[in-house]
């Protein structure tokens, strides 16, 4: 079975920062794939072509309500719908990992790949005149001059909460098959035949069955903290102290 | 969606050219049929019209491409793409008109005038059902993707084409003969397309979608509200699968379009008919044309902008109210949907 590479999204600990995006349009603006341009950058209506974008949701009703935020980019679906209906061969998913591209240099701009999506995760780009997508940072996973644990995508190396990862979810030993597996990742909309790679963790909540009579409480004393950047002679006290 | 309207210029243009062709086709082998041959200068008039319509709505598809000089290469895909079929089949539509007019004109035996009449008339079909199915096979525009799409595209061509010959043939004084058997096709298509455009209409008022924003998600809750799109302003995500423009006039458009499309040709060509049958001259046709064409434009912007794709559920700008699935609606009448 060849290589699939994916993101999997834990929804359980993305903050919604937007950090992903920020630097999935840093890095691939001035990378191999050619600017990320934006239109009236500066004014008022400013518009411009992202791989990366990030929607927050109210779930429930309140009180019981919860804010979850969804960052989502291309999926690279194994049956990618896209693919089929470009008229040039532009859009293409790779045999040796899975990875959709689109070569700029076959793109008519017709568009009719961004219809077939269900996702709406391509974007036309106006100015090139070519229809753009995430890459899932193919020039930075297969780069040998950078560091062997950077050779990951940009969203995922700049991911605070760690609630992104990626890896190859055709072997059932990655990190990310058995995220899916052991936290139940699910696609999205699975009723399309789409069949996408990317999995997203649903939130959870972890209750510990005890019972309080097996729990003893222990009293903490506090803790005095003294900080090395302290003058001499002036003690900082910082007190992390739980219960005195 | 938006609607693009180059290709509502190529499908409509292009569309009555090919039913033009189509027109000019029959018409011819039902004059021969009856022994009174046209006058050929009538079906190389209506071929001149069918090929002006179809270089046109080419023109309008290919100016609005952002890299034309690679057109070329969209021919790469025909075994998968439907879009890739329509380039290849455009031209050799066009081609094929070309070939048959001369034919016409250098004056060959009439069986290979039809014989090529034939082959048009599979190359046209083709044709019909590549442009539709470019919409058709797109499930997730629930409104676009069904039979009734290349059903309508098709017969929308031949009435705009009919209405159109109709015209020609009254302008080039064909034998009366082969005028009303076109006619009586007329009215045969006409009818059709009215009952397939309702029962369209009729489809897409009580549709559903399997996709939900729960499925969307991932997330089960029934009660799920967009708080932020992350994008201050508008996108590439909110504008090209969402168009607000005349939402509360549509409806009055969709009827516009039916009785330009299907009722005022109808009527004109029936006034001709009668004519025509009681030997005098018939004058409405031309009328009959334009309406149709006119109709044919709003119907085929009233498709476009009425598409709903399944992407504008994370936008919050699918129309979740008027999509009550009804699996989950059974036994419980009054039980809130989630908001849009």
């Amino acid at each position: 079975m060849t290589q699939q590479f994916a993101l999997v999204i834990d929804l359980n600990t993305c903050v919604g920062c937007h950090a992903c995006g920020a630097i999935c349009k840093s890095w691939n603006t001035s990378g191999q794939f050619g600017p990320l341009t934006d239109h009236n950058p500066y004014g008022k209506d400013v518009t411009g072509v992202w791989f990366n974008r990030i929607q927050t949701y109210e779930v429930g009703e309140y009180p019981n309500v919860e804010v979850v935020h969804f960052p989502k980019s291309c999926m690279h679906c194994v049956d990618a719908p896209c693919v089929p209906v470009c008229p040039t061969n532009a859009t293409y998913k790779r045999e040796e990992d899975g990875i959709v591209l689109v070569n700029y240099n076959d793109c008519i701009g017709c568009k009719y790949c961004s219809w077939a999506c269900p996702y709406g995760c391509r974007e036309f780009d106006h100015y090139d005149g070519v229809m753009k997508k995430c890459t899932l940072c193919v020039d930075r996973i297969y780069d040998e001059t950078l560091p062997e644990e950077e050779r990951i995508p940009a969203c995922v190396l700049a991911c605070p909460a760690k609630a992104r990862s990626f890896g190859d979810i055709n072997d059932p030993e990655s990190d990310v098959s058995r995220a899916i597996r052991d936290k139940m990742g699910h696609k999205l909309m699975p009723e399309t035949g789409a069949n996408p790679a990317n999995h997203y963790l649903p939130r959870r909540k972890t209750h510990v069955a005890l019972d309080l009579d097996q729990v003893t409480v222990k009293k903490q004393k506090a803790i005095i903290v003294t900080r090395k950047s302290a003058k001499e002679g002036e003690t900082l006290i910082e007190d992390f102290g739980i219960g005195g | 969606m938006r609607p693009e309207y180059s290709l509502i210029l190529l499908t409509v243009l292009a569309g009555a050219g090919q039913g033009l062709f189509l027109f000019l086709a029959t018409g011819d082998m039902a004059g021969f049929s009856k022994g009174s041959r046209l006058p050929p200068m009538t079906t190389l008039t209506g071929l001149g019209v069918a090929l002006a319509l179809t270089l046109a709505g080419m023109a309008a598809s290919f100016f609005p491409l952002t890299h034309k000089a690679r057109g070329v290469k969209a021919i790469n895909k025909w075994r998968h793409s439907w879009l890739s079929r329509e380039v290849i089949l455009l031209p050799v539509f066009v081609g094929g008109m070309v070939f048959y007019g001369l034919l016409y004109f250098i004056g060959v035996h009439p069986a290979i005038i039809q014989a090529t009449g034939v082959a048009g008339i599979f190359v046209v079909l083709a044709l019909f059902i590549s442009t539709a199915m470019i919409y058709g096979h797109l499930t997730i525009i629930r409104e676009w993707g069904t039979a009734y799409t290349p059903a309508n595209f098709t017969l929308t061509g031949m009435i705009t084409g009919w209405a159109s010959g109709a015209a020609v043939y009254q302008m080039g004084l064909a034998p009366v003969g082969a005028t009303l058997f076109n006619l009586r096709l007329f009215f045969l298509l006409a009818v059709a397309g009215l009952i397939v455009k309702l029962l369209y209409y009729h489809r897409n008022s009580r549709l559903y979608s399997p996709t939900t924003i729960q499925t969307a998600l991932g997330i089960g809750h029934r009660k799920i509200r967009l708080m932020d799109t992350g994008s201050a302003y508008p996108t590439y995500n909110t504008e090209e699968y969402h168009y607000t423009a005349l939402k509360e006039k549509r409806g009055i458009l969709k009827v516009a379009s039916i009785i330009l499309l299907y009722i005022l040709p109808m009527a004109g060509l029936a006034w001709d008919y009668m004519a025509l049958f009681s030997g005098g001259e018939g004058c409405l046709a031309p009328v009959a044309a334009i309406s149709a064409m006119g109709g044919a434009f709003i119907e085929r912007w009233v498709f476009f902008v009425e598409g709903n794709h399944a992407q504008n559920l994370y936008y919050g700008n699918f129309p979740v109210e008027a999509r009550p699935n009804p699996i989950l609606q059974s036994g419980k009448k009054d039980a809130p949907l989630p908001p849009a």
